[in-house]
């Protein structure tokens, strides 16, 4: 998904591309231009580190602020994707056909509850 | 839930623009984050102050700004200073946009 597709075309991309002058095209495909990479590159990095520590018994703070940004952006592709509400309820109905992408959702905000409880506390 | 814990905002150097854009850096721009369904309160009010070093109080309240407004305005500055919060606050997928400040 973050391979190259231009996020003005693909709607569950616009989220995490999101456009920066509104009022203004042309500045805002100059802006894209400077930055698209880095938020690009900025994401895969933490995605190598939320891979490389799936399995650990402890993270320490740089890998958190890592699993935050890939939960987050994870909750952000789904979430448009389920299109949910702002006040999606936590109870998923088990019969709903997208039951196990909702219940995904809603774990992944319970995790990054945790984990902004976590990084706030150090 | 109780997060007192403020982090130091990141210095950077921004080079003041010169020539033609001279007269548009006399106009202060702003970077308003907008209200969506999907970021999570304790979320935004910890970036806000990850970002700008906000007390929590202040990053709570500019928080439920949005929440409840829609937006509100989190910094102003030069045009490159504000693009460079907009490109952090795009980083942690908040929905920031900047503009004149009118």
């Amino acid at each position: 998904m973050l391979g190259g597709d231009d996020p003005h075309r693909d709607p569950s991309l616009r989220r995490l591309f999101p456009v920066a002058y509104p009022d203004d095209p042309e500045r805002d495909d100059e802006f894209r231009s400077l930055v698209g990479d880095d938020l690009r590159r900025g994401r895969l990095d933490s995605i190598d580190v939320v891979e490389s520590s799936l399995d650990a018994t402890s993270v320490d703070d740089t890998q958190l602020q890592a699993w935050m940004q890939v939960v987050n952006d994870l909750r952000l592709v789904l979430g448009t994707l389920l299109d949910v509400s702002e006040d999606e309820s936590p109870d998923v109905d088990p019969d709903a056909p997208d039951a196990d992408a909702r219940a995904t959702y809603q774990y992944l905000s319970y995790l990054l509850d945790e984990i902004v409880t976590a990084l706030a506390r150090a | 839930m109780t997060a007192r814990a403020t982090t130091a905002p990141i210095e950077v150097e921004i080079d003041e623009p010169t020539g033609s854009e001279a007269d548009e850096a006399d106009r202060p721009w702003i970077v308003l984050v907008w209200n969506d369904p999907i970021n999570l309160m304790s979320y935004v009010t910890f970036v806000f102050q990850k970002l700008f070093g906000y007390s929590l109080e202040k990053a709570t309240e500019l928080m439920l700004d949005v929440h409840h407004k829609g937006r509100a305005v989190v910094a102003s500055g030069s045009r490159e200073r504000c693009e460079l919060d907009v490109f952090r606050l795009h980083e942690h997928g908040l929905w920031a946009t900047m503009q004149h400040d009118r």
